[in-house]
């Protein structure tokens, strides 16, 4: 057994446990983000790091071990504002926004793309559930509108928007309000994160994704499938945009980012380096379930991310694992290409 | 595809070096030797043909600078980019191979596919600055101005025959001494060194050509030292091949008549051209020259003991010259007596940290298990040090002998010494001592291993990932190595200087090594002298002796009626300490005191021409490029810090950045598990405390120093005698051909790329 103390409790553990195990088991809470219980602890991400008072040191919580008369300061100010620090800094890798513009901008805060996917998949009774649930009238209030929306829609710089309105129009005639099961969702705060400046070529990754037609006034179906699903498909449990929210932490305060916006296929998934925190919990999980074939961490410092390997065909990369691994992905970087 | 030829060449490679992943660094090595670059096929081919796995191999191929995933020049030009040729304009240097091989854009490559021109973090030849490789030839002083005469030269080289004439190996009662390390060759020793070989071979001289270690004076290399029959040591510095023959006949005479007569005639003809004083222009006389005493006087020679004397790869000299007497000396003492001995001697880690040595061992003495490691810390990568080179180079046997010593006393049976790629003379020589003392049945059986291109694996757990062939990324500690270390099992991870020191403590006591040195740390620390001074190399000194002495009085002080401004010691993870703290001793308490460190002791002097925001960005530039990405304050803090460095250097810093640097480097240091990481920001935070002033002249849009390039222009004021030269020497065509008349600048067109500050006769050009 190893005696420590944790913001002054005296705390007794197994040796071995970690610090974050010990914090929990005399009720102290440390936030995690890289951590995931099936892998092994790496403690990159700092983000669950306390202060070793006797010399100043932050370790991670998550991976550093107990020991021996260890003082540990766990919610201070200090630690607390170190926390604050290494989200900014992740914030500041970060690239890709957290809602997609149109959303951002409507001013119910409608999940347009969501709701453009279930119509381009012709589940329209659940995109008009998506509809229901957050406008309460949207046969007058979107027709009332001025189309926000549409004005921010990416899709409108590469040639013209998305018909949004024209969709819920015919979402509204079809699918009336009272035919709906309404069913609470649990939205998370806002907060946002803007990609800046979307290049042309960045569009063209985007195009890729989308229906490229751009003829007038086709079927709905078609016309949602011109959606560029620029948003994040995680947002609601992203836990990088959680902890951004819980600790105040500003995206630009150690300047603008320096990651260019990156979108990769790997068969059913997608990976965006721009949103990923280099945890490496999928090529832990790769390594476990599919030895020497699942992806890897490339390059080093500020140009890691994930890849396939060589002699490895991309679309088998995250074959049998792809589900753990978005599982896992604490924030919106891995995702379902079909989702 | 890759064709039977090349599936058929890598599979010998395979049965090479082996077919497990430890064998991978060492494959990829092999691989990229052969084809120039790694290519996705013939990595995919690899992993079908051994044991590694394609995750493995991509991982590692993408981590380690040194492999290429893309085709390369037949050539590879690679510039050194260490601290002290970054001060002395090594940037422009990269820019003018650029230039003159008409690279641009992103490539790296000329179109003909000759050349690739690279940066590389530090050729350990910091006295000869700024140097740069081509292959394995280094050049030294390469001027922008020079650079078409380097490649020209280069290529010259490569065509003629390399022929030298061998000696017969009669009676030789004399004695040549030339130093053939990295750093001598680069200042031209090798071509002397052939030059010696023939003129004795031709002329039939009595004198046995002999390459010996590295005495660390730079300054005069290519040093000659003559031993003549009676013994008589007579030195010559800056030799060139030239003066060669006039040199040896001046001391020795042809064994032939025949000949005799043909080197008459040789000096005779000598003499008719007026050339015959010649050799006294690099004659030093002896032990009487003022210079060189005061370079070597305040020396003490452990780790450096005999240098300049001996031949640094002959095992039978370096065993009559007291080699082994400290191993010996321990196998007749029991393991915790050898330890007790080191620890009484207060020898503490020279690799930077500053552990006490016979604390780590006897933790490694005291872990459980039979099998134990033992590995000799030979990653160098610190921008401005060449200590561990230089020592590998020229004292093999004795790093051997202390690692033999450790191996008693901690019971290990394997040894690594894991040396950067970068020294390939140094990985030579250590081969072939182990191989001698292999045959000369010493039993320790120790491994070399090559690095591959990464500055993080001198943290030890790095090395250890490394040595296990994957990515150099460190683990957090507990558990260190000493209890968990290569294969699991306990490890000792000592650096290049602290096993060269053992050999003395055993022989001498370590009462003797501890009466050198201060009452906390014993002994002495070998430390790369180099920048802005006039005698520069390696040195070996007391631990203590104030920084001033060493600047001044064994390095000469600055050149140039230049005022010293600051010493930069311990590189990347170092700090700048100014010329009003350069009375404080030399220890680790003291240095660490001012925000540098002791380091593996890299000293770059800076002058007052240089910028102090210019040298913290230089170092961040460094770390960022250097972080292995695992720790997120590591990985984007030291971007970040560059960033806002950068800026500042342009004249676009803004108000409140110097605290967010602050802040950031608080982040970095408290927020990272490695060495690396924890020290990254030494360098901004120690000239923030004593260079603030600095920085705020930047801000307000001043480089005070006329270093930083955006914050400068060149004007030409009254003393212009319209000689012209800067109009040809200006690659910009900035400069109009106005002879005879006032030459003027225009700022639209000049790239500041100084080239008419150092041709100007007159010193008529001004940087404001």
């Amino acid at each position: 057994m190893v005696k420590l103390k944790i913001d002054g409790k005296p705390v007794e553990v197994a040796k071995g446990t970690t610090l974050r195990d010990a914090a929990v088991s005399v009720g102290i809470d440390i936030p995690v983000l890289c951590f995931f219980d099936q892998c092994k602890a790496t403690g990159s991400c700092m983000v669950c790091g306390v202060r070793s008072i006797r010399d100043g040191r932050m370790l991670p919580s998550c991976a550093a071990r107990c020991e021996e008369e260890m003082e540990i300061d766990a919610s201070s100010e200090t630690v607390r504002a170190f926390r604050r620090g290494v989200i900014e800094l992740l914030l500041n890798e970060h690239r890709g926004d957290c809602q997609a513009p149109c959303q951002a901008v409507c001013p119910e805060g409608l999940d347009i793309s969501s709701m453009l996917y279930l119509v381009k998949k012709g589940r329209m009774a659940e995109a008009a559930r998506v509809l229901y649930n957050t406008v309460t009238d949207p046969a007058s209030l979107c027709h009332d509108c001025r189309g926000g929306c549409e004005k921010a829609c990416r899709r409108g710089r590469y040639d013209r928007p998305v018909a949004i309105r024209r969709i819920i129009r015919e979402l509204c005639e079809n699918y009336p309000v009272n035919d709906i099961e309404h069913k609470e969702t649990v939205g998370s705060e806002r907060y946002n994160h803007r990609f800046g400046a979307v290049t042309d070529d960045d569009l063209k990754l985007f195009m890729a994704d989308s229906n490229p037609d751009s003829v007038d006034y086709l079927e709905v179906g078609p016309e949602a499938a011109r959606c560029f699903r620029c948003d994040c498909r995680d947002a609601d449990d992203c836990r990088l945009r959680q902890l951004a929210t819980e600790y105040k932490a500003s995206q630009r305060r150690f300047g603008a980012s320096h990651v260019g916006f990156k979108r990769v296929y790997y068969g059913i998934i997608g990976y965006e380096s721009g949103k990923c925190v280099k945890c490496g919990n999928c090529v832990a999980i790769g390594d476990k379930i599919n030895p020497g074939r699942g992806p890897v961490l490339c390059d080093r410092g500020a140009g890691l991310h994930i890849a396939a390997p060589f002699g490895v065909e991309p679309d088998k990369v995250f074959e049998g694992i792809g589900e753990q691994c978005v599982k896992a992905c604490p924030t919106g970087a891995l995702f379902f290409k079909d989702q | 595809m890759i064709d039977d030829a090349v599936r058929k060449k890598i599979l010998k490679l395979v049965e090479q070096h082996g077919r497990t992943r430890r064998s991978l660094i060492p494959l990829l090595q092999a691989i990229q030797d052969k084809y120039n670059y790694l290519s996705p096929e013939v990595l995919a081919y690899l992993s079908e043909i051994t044991d590694i796995t394609p995750t493995e191999i991509t991982s590692v191929a993408t981590f380690y600078h040194r492999f290429r995933l893309s085709p390369a020049g037949r050539h590879s030009i690679k510039v050194c980019i260490g601290t002290a040729c970054h001060v002395k304009g090594a940037e422009r240097v990269y820019e003018a191979f650029r230039k003159h091989l008409h690279i641009c854009g992103d490539n790296d490559t000329d179109s003909r596919g000759l050349f690739t021109v690279e940066k590389v973090a530090c050729l350990g030849c910091c006295m000869l600055a700024p140097a740069v490789q081509i292959d394995d030839v280094v050049y030294g002083w390469v001027e922008p101005s020079r650079v078409d005469g380097v490649v020209h030269d280069f290529l010259a080289s490569r065509k003629a025959a390399a022929g030298a004439g061998s000696s017969k190996g009669e009676t030789a009662n004399g004695e040549a001494r030339i130093c053939l390390c990295s750093s001598c060759a680069a200042s031209g020793a090798g071509s002397v060194y052939d030059e010696l070989r023939r003129c004795s071979a031709d002329f039939d001289l009595p004198v046995k050509p002999l390459e010996v270690g590295c005495d660390g004076i730079s300054y005069r290399s290519p040093m000659l030292r003559i031993k003549d029959r009676d013994g008589h040591i007579f030195n010559y510095a800056c030799v060139t091949p030239d003066s060669v023959s006039a040199i040896m006949l001046h001391h020795f005479s042809p064994r032939s008549l025949l000949k005799k007569a043909a080197a008459g005639f040789n000096r005779l003809a000598a003499g008719l051209l007026g050339d015959d004083s010649g050799i006294w222009r690099h004659r030093i006389i002896g032990s009487r020259d003022v210079e060189d005493n005061a370079f070597l006087a305040s020396q003490i020679r452990i780790a450096t003991e005999h240098c300049g004397e001996i031949d640094p790869v002959n095992l039978d000299l370096y065993i009559n010259n007291h080699g082994f007497e400290g191993l010996n000396k321990a196998l007749t003492m029991s393991a915790d007596e050898v330890i007790s001995e080191i620890d009484k001697s207060g020898l503490r880690g020279r690799g930077g940290g500053g552990f006490p040595t016979g604390k780590k061992w006897r933790s490694v003495a005291d872990a459980a298990g039979d099998v134990k490691y033992l590995v000799c810390n030979a990653d160098e990568g610190d921008p401005g040090a060449f200590m561990d080179r230089m020592l590998l180079e020229s004292f093999p046997f004795r790093i051997l002998e202390g690692m033999m010593v450790a191996a008693h006393a901690v019971g290990a049976k394997k040894a690594f010494v894991y040396v950067r790629e970068e020294y390939p003379l140094a990985v030579k020589r250590i081969r072939k001592a182990v191989a001698d003392c292999v045959k000369a049945g010493y039993k320790l059986q120790v491994e070399v291993v090559e690095g591959a291109g990464a500055f993080v694996c001198g943290e030890e757990t790095a090395l250890l990932a490394a040595l296990d062939g994957r990515r150099g990324t460190p683990e957090l500690r507990p558990p260190y190595p000493s209890e968990c270390g290569y294969d699991g099992m306990p490890t000792l991870i000592n650096n290049v200087e602290t096993f060269a020191i053992i050999p003395w403590i055993m022989r001498h006591g370590a009462e003797a090594f501890a009466g050198h040195g201060t009452t906390v740390s014993g002994g002495t620390k070998t430390f790369a002298l180099a920048g802005k001074i006039l005698r520069g190399g390696l040195i070996e000194v007391p631990i203590g002796m104030s920084l001033r002495r060493i600047v001044e009085d064994i390095g000469g002080g600055v050149p140039e009626g230049r005022r010293l401004k600051a010493v930069q010691v311990g590189g990347p993870s170092g700090g700048c300490v100014p010329e009003s703290h350069c009375d404080l001793p030399v220890d680790y308490e003291s240095l660490s005191a001012t925000g540098a460190i002791m380091g593996s002791g890299g000293m770059v002097v800076l002058d007052d021409t240089d910028c102090m925001v210019d040298i913290a960005r230089y170092f961040l530039a460094f770390t960022a490029l250097e972080s292995c990405g695992k720790c997120t304050c590591c990985r984007v803090g030291t971007m970040k810090m560059l960033e806002l460095l950068e800026n500042i250097c342009k004249g676009k810093g803004r108000d409140g950045d110097l605290e967010k640097l602050e802040e950031l480097a608080m982040l970095v240091k408290t927020g990272s598990i490695c060495g690396l990481g924890r020290t990254a920001p030494n360098p901004v935070l120690s000239t923030l405390k004593f260079f603030r002033d600095e920085y705020e002249a930047h801000l307000n849009g001043k480089c005070p120093a006329g270093r930083c390039r955006e914050l400068i222009t060149y004007t030409i004021t009254d003393r212009c005698i319209g000689c012209s030269q800067c109009a040809r020497a200006c690659g910009a065509g900035a400069i109009a051909f106005t002879p005879w008349k006032k030459h003027r600048i225009d700022q639209d067109k000049c790239e500041k790329c100084n080239a008419c500050y150092d041709v100007c006769p007159e010193h008529a050009v001004r940087i404001e």
